[in-house]
C-alpha cells in the first residue's frame, strides 16, 4: 500500500532537458518565496501552531495537486503546487524551530522535512529539489555536530577552530561519504527489479544528490572560516582542505551524471568543481605557494594517470 | 470572492463540499488567529480550495484520457483487445486501475522509466581518461595562477618572468609537435593561454604599470587569440571568450562613463544600459557565428555547448541592461529595451526556423519572465499584500506557458530529427 501510495506510473516528462527544468524550479521556487511573504501577511501566524497550522495546510494542497498531475501534463498544476510547497516548508520549518536558537535545530528539523518531501511529493522536481535542500541540511547539522554553533564575538569575530589535517579530512568524508555511498548504491542497484518500480522516486532523488555532492558541500564550511566582516586572520587548521575535497566531490557528481547520461548535469557538476577550485583559491589558512604546489602537484598526478589509462587499440 | 468562488463550485457540482469547507475555516480561523480578518481569509481559502477541488477533478479526467491514449499508443499491440484498431469496446475500468497504479495485468503494466544502463567498462575508462585529463589541465593551470598571485620574493623578478616565459614557449613547442587537433596539442595551447593571463598579471603586479584591469583582459585575450585559433578547440575558446567577457563586463559595467574610453560615447548620450548592449551584442553575435561553423569542417572547434555558453551570457547581459530600464533608474532611455526586444526575435525565429534545438527559446523564457516579473514587481510597489499574490501567480503561470510551448516544440522538432521517438 505505501509502495503503491509513494511509487507513481511513469511520467510523462522524463524527456524535459535540463534547461526547462531549471526554468520551472526556479520561477516555482520565487514565486514560493512571494507566496510566503502573502501568506504570512495575510494570517500573521505569530505562534508555532498558526505557522504549522498554515504550513501544513499548504504542504497538504500541494501533495494534492502534484497528484493531481501525476503524469507531469499539468506544468501550471505543478507549478502553483510547488509554490504552495515552498511557502509552506518555510511556514512548517519555522513551526519546527520557532524556539529553538542558532542554526543547529533549523538544519536538523529541515533534514527531516525535506527527506519525508523527497519520499512523499509525487513529483520528480519537487523531489530532485527537496533531495538537494536535504544535502544542504545534513551537511550543516554534522558541521554543527562536529564543530559546534560559531560563537560571534561583540565585534562580529567568531571564536576561530583549527582542527588538524587529519582530523579535518576524517570529518569531510563523515559528512559526504554517506552521500557518495548512498549514490552509488542507487545507481549500481538501479537496475534491480526491486528498486525498478520505484524508479519514479529513486531518479529525482539521484539527481539531487549528484546536485547536492557538487554544490552543497560548501554548506559544510565553517563559518569560521570564512574573513567575516574583515575580521582578524584565521586560524582554519585543516579546513583549509575542504574546498579541494568538494572540488573532487563534485567530480564524482560528474562522474554519477555520466553513468546516468546527464550530459547537461555533467556540464553543472564541472562548474561546481571550477567553483570550487576558485573557493581553494581565497581559502585562508596556509599560504598560496603551498596551494599552488598542490594543484600542479595534483594536476600531473591525474595526467599521469590519465596516460597510464588510456585504453589500447585493442580495446 | 465568495460570491465568485461559488458558483464556481457550483459548476463542479460540488456545493456541500463548498459549505462544509466555509464552515470548517471560520472555526479553524477563529480559533487559531481570534483578530485575522475572517472574511479575506475565508475569501482566500475558498479561492484556493475551489482551486485546487477545480484542478483535481478537471486533472483526473485529463490525467486518464492521457494515460489511455498512452496506453493505446504504446502498449496494446495492433489486433489486440483494447487496440483502437480493435471492434471490440474498450474497457475503461482497465485504464482507469491503470492510471491510478493499481495492480494490473502483466500485458497491461504501465512502462516504468527503466534505470538508465550503466556505461560499459570501456566506455567507464574512455570517461575517466577524459575527465583526468581536464582535471590534471585545469590543475596544471590553477597552480600556475597560484603561484604567479602568491608573488613569491624567493624568486626574483626575472626568475619569475622566465618561468613563465618557459612555459608559454614549452606549451607553443608541445603543440607545434603535437598539432591540433591531437589531444596534447590542444592541451599545451590550453595551458599556454592560461600561462599568457599569469605572465601579463606578473608584469601589472611587478611594474605598477597603472592599467586599468579590464585592460589586462583584453591584452591577454589580444594575445591569446592565435593560440585559440590554433587550438581548434571548444575548451580552448571557451576560456578565451570568458577571457574577453571578464573584461568586457568590467568596462561596460564597472568603469564609469566619464572614463576616456566611454568620453565618446557619453558624448552620444548614451548610458550604462545601452552600454551593456555592447558586450550582448559580442556574445550573441559570436554564438551564431559559432552555430554556422558547425556546418563547416571546424565543427569539432564549436561544439554546441560552446554556442549554448555564449548565447546564455550574451541573454544575460541583455537581461541585465532591460532591467535597469524596466527599473527606470536614472532616467534609463528606452532604447536598450527595444534593442534587446529586437534581438529577443530575432533569435526567437530563426531558432524557430531551424527547428533543431530548444535551448535558446528555453533562455529568451527564462530571460522574459525575469525581466517582466521586475517590471510588475516594480510597478506593484507592494503597497498592499495582494501584490505578492500577483507576482507569484505571474511567475506562475508565465513559466509554464513557456514550458508547455517549450515542451511541444522539444518533442516535435525531436521525433522529426530522431527515429522512434514519438511526438
Amino acid at each position: 500500500m505505501t509502495a503503491d501510495a509513494i511509487a507513481m506510473p511513469n511520467s510523462k516528462n522524463n524527456d524535459r532537458p535540463l534547461a526547462i527544468s531549471l526554468l520551472l524550479g526556479a520561477s516555482g521556487w520565487i514565486a514560493g518565496l512571494f507566496m510566503l511573504a502573502f501568506v504570512a501577511a495575510l494570517f500573521r501566524p505569530d505562534s508555532t501552531a498558526q505557522a504549522a497550522f498554515c504550513g501544513i495546510t499548504l504542504l497538504v494542497a500541494a501533495w494534492g495537486l502534484f497528484k493531481v498531475d501525476g503524469d507531469g501534463a499539468q506544468v501550471f498544476v505543478a507549478q502553483l503546487a510547488l509554490a504552495l510547497s515552498i511557502a509552506g516548508q518555510c511556514l512548517v520549518l519555522y513551526a519546527m524551530s520557532g524556539d529553538a536558537h542558532g542554526i543547529e535545530p533549523i538544519a536538523n528539523a529541515a533534514l527531516v522535512l525535506q527527506v519525508a518531501l523527497a519520499l512523499v511529493m509525487p513529483n520528480r522536481l519537487h523531489r530532485t529539489l527537496s533531495t538537494l535542500f536535504a544535502c544542504i541540511a545534513w551537511a550543516l547539522t554534522v558541521r554543527y555536530a562536529l564543530v559546534g554553533n560559531p560563537d560571534f564575538g561583540a565585534r562580529g569575530d567568531a571564536v576561530r577552530i583549527a582542527p588538524s589535517l587529519a582530523l579535518a579530512i576524517v570529518a569531510w568524508l563523515v559528512a559526504w561519504l554517506p552521500v557518495v555511498a548512498a549514490l552509488w548504491w542507487l545507481i549500481r542497484r538501479g537496475a534491480v527489479p526491486t528498486l525498478q518500480r520505484w524508479q519514479v522516486v529513486v531518479q529525482p532523488i539521484v539527481t539531487g544528490f549528484i546536485i547536492g555532492l557538487a554544490f552543497a558541500t560548501i554548506a559544510s564550511q565553517p563559518f569560521e572560516s570564512w574573513r567575516w566582516w574583515g575580521g582578524g586572520e584565521a586560524a582554519v587548521g585543516g579546513l583549509v582542505l575542504w574546498p579541494l575535497l568538494s572540488a573532487l566531490g563534485a567530480l564524482a557528481a560528474v562522474a554519477a551524471a555520466f553513468a546516468r547520461h546527464q550530459r547537461g548535469l555533467m556540464s553543472v557538476c564541472v562548474v561546481a568543481a571550477l567553483l570550487h577550485v576558485s573557493h581553494f583559491y581565497y581559502a585562508l589558512g596556509t599560504s598560496l605557494v603551498v596551494k599552488s604546489l598542490l594543484m600542479l602537484a595534483m594536476g600531473a598526478a591525474a595526467l599521469i594517470a590519465a596516460r597510464a589509462l588510456r585504453p589500447t587499440e585493442n580495446a | 470572492m465568495v460570491g465568485m468562488a461559488v458558483p464556481v463550485c457550483m459548476l463542479m457540482r460540488m456545493p456541500v463540499t463548498v459549505v462544509a469547507v466555509r464552515m470548517v475555516v471560520v472555526m479553524l480561523v477563529r480559533v487559531i488567529a481570534p483578530g485575522a480578518d475572517v472574511r479575506i481569509a475565508l475569501d482566500v481559502i475558498v479561492m484556493t480550495v475551489t482551486l485546487c477541488v477545480g484542478v483535481i477533478g478537471v486533472g483526473m479526467s485529463h490525467g486518464e484520457s492521457v494515460t489511455q491514449q498512452q496506453l493505446h499508443r504504446t502498449t496494446i499491440p495492433a489486433g489486440a483487445s483494447g487496440h483502437p484498431g480493435c471492434t471490440r469496446r474498450y474497457r475503461p475500468g482497465v485504464g482507469r486501475g491503470y492510471a491510478r497504479g493499481m495492480n494490473s495485468p502483466d500485458a497491461l503494466t504501465p512502462p516504468l522509466s527503466p534505470a538508465p544502463s550503466l556505461p560499459t567498462p570501456l566506455e567507464w575508462r574512455r570517461f575517466g581518461v577524459g575527465l583526468l585529463h581536464a582535471a590534471g589541465l585545469a590543475g596544471l593551470g590553477a597552480g600556475v595562477i597560484f603561484f604567479v598571485a602568491a608573488n613569491w620574493q624567493a624568486w626574483g623578478v626575472l626568475g619569475r618572468f622566465a618561468l613563465l616565459g618557459a612555459g608559454v614557449v614549452i606549451c607553443a613547442g608541445l603543440a607545434s609537435w603535437r598539432t591540433p587537433p591531437q589531444r596534447i596539442g590542444q592541451g599545451a595551447l590550453l595551458l599556454g593561454t592560461l600561462f599568457i593571463g599569469a605572465l601579463l598579471a606578473l608584469f601589472g603586479q611587478t611594474y605598477q604599470t597603472g592599467a586599468d584591469l579590464h585592460e589586462l583582459f583584453f591584452t591577454w585575450a589580444a594575445l591569446a587569440l592565435p593560440f585559440a585559433l590554433a587550438a581548434l578547440s571548444g575548451a580552448v575558446w571557451a576560456v578565451w571568450w570568458i577571457v574577453l567577457d571578464v573584461g568586457l563586463g568590467l568596462l561596460c559595467g564597472i568603469v564609469g562613463l566619464d572614463h576616456l574610453v566611454w568620453r565618446l560615447i557619453a558624448g552620444w548620450g548614451w548610458q550604462r544600459e545601452t552600454v551593456l548592449m555592447l558586450p550582448c551584442v559580442v556574445n550573441l553575435g559570436a554564438a551564431a557565428l559559432f552555430l554556422a561553423l558547425r556546418a563547416t569542417r571546424f565543427a569539432d572547434a564549436a561544439p554546441p555547448w560552446l554556442s549554448r555558453l555564449l548565447l546564455t551570457i550574451g541573454l544575460g547581459y541583455g537581461t541585465a541592461a532591460a532591467m535597469i530600464v524596466v527599473l527606470d533608474r536614472h532616467d534609463a532611455s528606452g532604447s536598450a529595451l527595444v534593442l534587446y526586444g529586437v534581438f529577443s526575435a530575432a533569435i526567437a525565429v530563426g531558432t524557430w526556423r531551424a527547428r533543431r534545438d530548444v535551448f535558446p527559446l528555453t533562455a529568451l523564457a527564462g530571460s522574459w519572465v525575469a525581466i517582466s516579473t521586475v517590471a510588475l514587481a516594480n510597478a506593484m510597489r507592494f503597497e498592499d499584500i495582494g501584490a505578492f499574490f500577483v507576482v507569484a501567480l505571474w511567475l506562475i503561470a508565465s513559466s509554464t506557458v513557456a514550458s508547455i510551448a517549450l515542451m511541444r516544440w522539444h518533442r516535435a522538432w525531436r521525433s522529426a530529427t530522431e527515429p522512434g521517438v514519438l511526438p
